[in-house]
């Protein structure tokens, strides 16, 4: 396995090895290396040239996210970035998309992640400077044009979309109970991205100290991939983003890692026709040992090729419908998630025990060498020949820069695969998602119950000592 | 101090020194608007003239598009090669055009089944083995997807194993064996994800506006339900399979780094000697225009505290000469967040429709519609207004930027199906779909810059006519049905989640 898999991070080396050598389409110009820069406020930048189309994928990201809410204020992040795109110094009420439109964007998004804010936009090459001017007004130009009324106004909009996605969602709350269970009190991924109470607490003031503290040239990533030359765009880079000032810097976040001492299984109700177990472990942080093993470990569960749980609890049992596995990588210690949809009629104590047993194969039998290859090129292929498309080859370096402080880390993120083999990925599942310490949602349907589920018991049972 | 700011700021922006000058944080304090309370600015960016308005354009040299080139087989198969040496990946696609919309008579979802089924297992390899063989080479399993027109088996790899992708990818069509255990395995996944589909009023409501409108057409067939697809057998697949595989039918389309001459040669031996099918896929008739009665269909999901609301009609051919001014003024009311309906509901309803974004479908030859999510009790309004502003759409819009804006919106999205290998196998795929030569793909963006607002206005009116329409709303129709019928439109068709037709009230 080494060997194939070395091969393949060869063939996908920095990206620079899936990229155009000197034909770079009919116009004969050359793709170059990534090119990195650091502006004296601290603004990162990236830029990689590709003449292949006529266009650039541009993506500004800032290391903050839910995570950097204030205790009290679930939805502070997500108020911010809605803020921010909706008007600014220069830029008028739908200014943003109505520039975006005109200069013939043809995608364009807005995130608010757990630990990052994104901002990303594909338009033609000739247009770049008009997110240089959008973002940039965004970093430097909010804080005088932030009123009451537009606050108000983007309290009612992330209101209604919380109730959508969150407070008013079927299982909504079913995360919430568990991440309380699961994270300290303080812990930056307790809280829920938004909660209605946080939304409504939140004040002009708050707003405005969460943009000056995180929406800054130094705690920011600019990427441009496309049909740009690198020293052109930096001269437009240095003329927008340059004189914007430093934060006041901050503070950096390293909560303690999170460890559990049993296993907790939290009983819900909610009006829904199947029962559900949800399933939760902290394990290790992006790009730490296991991460990539996890990784794999989820398309051993539940891949396309390979599907531990779904042959056994779909196919073989006839006790579920649908199944989920998934590592999901973050800074400060990743989570891993199982989520299981029974058949209609069953109880979720029943589908655990299930669950349990499926489990149990990965834990007590050696993964094959034909299961492991085929989940971990499920993985890896996609993010390989992801990179001909500039979005995601902006999204990419865009999140090296920022959580390594590096954008040229492809090859990099690559051959971490090469260290994981079928014997480490089953000792990777002993390892960090065992069955004594994790904390377990059983979801039973009750008519009478809200929709959103509701926490009617709570049992802990401690793990024994090795 | 801001004076000094600005104008350092101000010569930079005139070509000044090449690094920012340097400046230095100033701290102010300031009243907050909202109170006694102090708010501390601690960072202020220097204004410049040049921020005052959005960048101009940057002078660029025009994109000029590889072109595709398309041979014929003896035997009819046709083989479409876009060839763009870098990087070294390509796309490899084998279309069978003619989906479950050409074979009326094969049982509802057959066709559309035929997505699992061909990866079962082939002659040569076990479906384990398929997995096995495609890892071996670095290429992700086929993504097989199945429309009303057409199949599609479609693979990614790198340069150097295009020839192994290519031949592994054609044995799934030329040696498949349908592993009974395996078909029965997808067609009862397919049903169970149908019926969570109906759970979901989104999706629900997309089914249930496409067999409102299509009635008994074979566009319906795209649409089976769950109990029509767990009445389906291996059989009915295989022999929906069958019918489909004609050479006259199949079209290889291989894009990226490819070289034309090995990708033709290796087509033809795989499919040079492809037999014609006994039953080959029947022409698809055009679909008649809707009834004027019911204007309502109603969906009802009890107690659901949003619903779902669009407007759905038949959409022209995408070879029609108004396709290019239909799509045009679909761009312009539906548009993610600068849509004209959004703002015309926005005004009316006096708040943002945040969360909830308009969404607007042109799908070419079948249906074209506008929809989203509110809250029940917004949902006439909802109609009114949309109603009221398509009728109008006409006299009133689009102005001459909406329509400019419009087309450089379209221009730069056709340029970006130039982006990836997959992007370039997707729109030449389309247009063979269509009936067109994949090479009209390098001047697609011509019969946009054609049209006039005057043709705009045209097709509006005569696609996007309220009354001839379709108002599909999904919710709680014990709250709802009251509200809709004191719109005045006439007769409401109440169906159930599922879509079946439960009753038509008369007003």
């Amino acid at each position: 396995m080494p060997t194939a898999i070395r091969a393949l991070a060869v063939f996908a080396v920095a990206a620079g090895a899936l990229l155009p050598e000197g034909e770079a389409g009919a116009a004969g110009k050359d793709a170059s290396a990534l090119v990195e820069k650091k502006l004296p406020n601290g603004l990162r930048v990236v830029i990689q040239e590709d003449h292949r189309m006529p266009t650039v994928a541009m993506e500004i990201a800032y290391a903050a996210g839910t995570s950097s809410d204030p205790v009290g204020r679930s939805g502070l992040a997500t108020v911010v970035d809605w803020a921010m795109t909706h008007r600014t110094k220069h830029v008028p009420a739908g200014g943003v998309s109505r520039t975006l439109v005109r200069a013939g964007a043809t995608t364009w998004a807005n995130f608010v992640w757990i630990e990052k804010i994104r901002s990303t936009v594909t338009l033609p090459a000739s247009r770049f400077e008009v997110p240089l001017w959008l973002w940039s007004d965004q970093m430097g130009f909010f804080d005088e044009s932030f009123d009451e009324p537009m606050l108000e106004e983007e309290r009612t909009g992330v209101l209604a979309s919380d109730a959508k996605t969150h407070s008013s969602a079927s299982l909504g709350q079913v995360s919430d109970f568990m991440n309380a269970a699961l994270y300290p009190s303080g812990h930056p991924y307790r809280a829920p991205a938004t909660s209605v109470d946080g939304l409504r607490a939140i004040t002009r003031a708050d707003v405005i100290q969460f943009h000056d503290r995180w929406i800054v040239p130094e705690n920011a990533t600019l990427t441009l991939v496309g049909d740009v030359n690198p020293t052109e765009a930096l001269a437009s880079i240095e003329k927008y983003f340059g004189p914007i000032p430093r934060g006041n810097g901050a503070a950096a976040v390293d909560p303690a890692p999170v460890v559990l001492e049993g296993e907790t299984t939290l009983s819900i109700d909610a009006h829904v026709s199947a029962p559900e177990v949800w399933i939760r472990w902290p394990t290790p942080p992006l790009y730490a040992e296991g991460d990539a093993d996890l990784d794999v470990v989820s398309h051993l569960l539940d891949g396309t090729s390979v599907a531990y749980l779904y042959w056994k609890l779909v196919d073989e049992l006839k006790v579920a419908t649908h199944v989920h596995a998934n590592q999901w990588s973050r800074l400060h210690g990743s989570l891993y998630e199982v989520r299981v949809t029974g058949a209609a009629g069953g109880d979720a104590k029943s589908l655990l025990a299930a669950v349990n047993v499926a489990m149990k194969r990965l834990y007590d039998e050696p993964t094959s060498l034909v299961h492991f290859t085929s989940a971990s090129r499920e993985y890896l292929i996609p993010k390989v020949f992801g990179v001909e498309r500039f979005t995601n080859r902006a999204a990419a370096y865009t999140a090296y820069a920022t959580n390594t402080g590096s954008a040229d880390f492809f090859s990099a993120d690559m051959l971490r695969y090469d260290a994981v083999s079928a014997a480490s990925v089953s000792a990777a599942a002993r390892r960090y998602l065992p069955r004594a310490r994790r904390v377990v949602a059983l979801v039973s349907p009750s008519p009478n119950a809200p929709v959103t589920g509701t926490l009617v018991a709570t049992t802990f049972t401690p793990a024994v000592a090795p | 101090v801001r004076k000094v700011l600005a104008l350092a700021t101000l010569a930079l922006a005139c070509g000044g020194p090449a690094k920012p000058a340097s400046v230095e944080p100033v701290t102010i304090v300031t009243a907050d608007a909202s109170g006694p309370a102090a708010v501390t600015v601690a960072r202020v960016t220097p204004d410049a003239p040049f921020r005052d308005n959005e960048p101009a354009p940057l002078a660029t040299e025009p994109f000029v598009p590889p072109v595709a080139h398309t041979t014929r087989l003896p035997n009819g198969v046709r083989v479409v090669v876009l060839a763009r040496p870098a990087p070294a990946i390509a796309s490899l696609r084998i279309v069978l055009v003619g989906g479950a919309a050409s074979q009326p008579k094969a049982p509802m979802g057959a066709m559309l089944s035929i997505r699992g089924a061909l990866y079962t297992g082939t002659k040569s390899h076990s479906r384990p083995e398929l997995n096995e063989a495609f890892s071996a080479l670095f290429v992700q399993a086929p993504d097989i997807q199945t429309y009303a027109e057409d199949v599609r088996l479609s693979v990614v790899a790198s340069a150097d194993k295009v020839g192994p992708a290519f031949d592994l990818l054609a044995e799934l069509v030329l040696e498949p064996t349908f592993d009974d255990a395996l078909v029965l395995r997808g067609i009862e996944q397919s049903a169970k994800n149908l019926e969570r589909d109906e759970q979901n009023p989104e999706s629900g409501a997309r089914q249930i506006a496409a067999r409102s409108i299509f009635g008994s057409h074979p566009f319906a067939s795209e649409w089976p339900s769950p109990a029509e697809q767990r009445a389906l057998t291996t059989v009915d697949v295989r022999r929906a399979f069958e019918r489909a595989l004609d050479p006259k039918s199949l079209v290889v389309v291989a894009t990226g780094d490819v070289d034309e001459k090995s990708i033709v040669a290796q087509a033809a031996r795989l499919f040079g000697r492809l037999p014609p099918s006994k039953s080959p896929p029947q022409p698809i008739s055009p679909i008649a225009p809707l009834p004027k009665s019911p204007r309502i269909v109603l969906a009802d999901v009890p107690a659901a505290e949003t619903a779902f609301v669009g407007f759905y009609g038949i959409a022209p051919s995408a070879t029609a000469s108004d396709y290019p001014a239909t799509s045009l003024a679909m761009d312009i009311l539906s548009r993610t967040r600068t849509s004209v309906i959004q703002a015309r509901l926005e005004h009316e309803l006096g708040h943002p429709v945040v969360g909830n974004q308009v969404l607007g479908y042109t799908v070419p030859g079948t249906f074209l519609g506008v929809n989203m999510t509110l809250v029940r009790a917004e949902v006439p309004k909802y109609l009114e207004t949309v109603s009221n502003l398509l009728a109008g759409f006409g006299a009133t819009l689009p102005d001459a930027v909406a329509v400019t804006d419009a087309k450089g919106a379209v221009v730069a999205s056709i340029q970006s199906r130039y982006e990836t290998s997959e992007d370039i196998a997707a729109a030449c795929t389309g247009l063979v779909v269509q009936g067109r030569d994949a090479s009209e793909l390098a001047h697609l963006s011509d019969g946009y810059a054609r049209v006039t607002p005057d043709d705009i206005r045209a097709a509006s009116a005569k696609y996007l006519d309220p009354t001839r329409m379709r108002a599909i709303v999904v919710g709680d129709a014990a709250t709802l049905e009251p509200a809709l019928k004191a719109l005045g439109w006439g007769a409401i068709e109440v169906r159930d989640a599922a879509g079946v037709v439960l009753r038509t009230d008369n007003p």
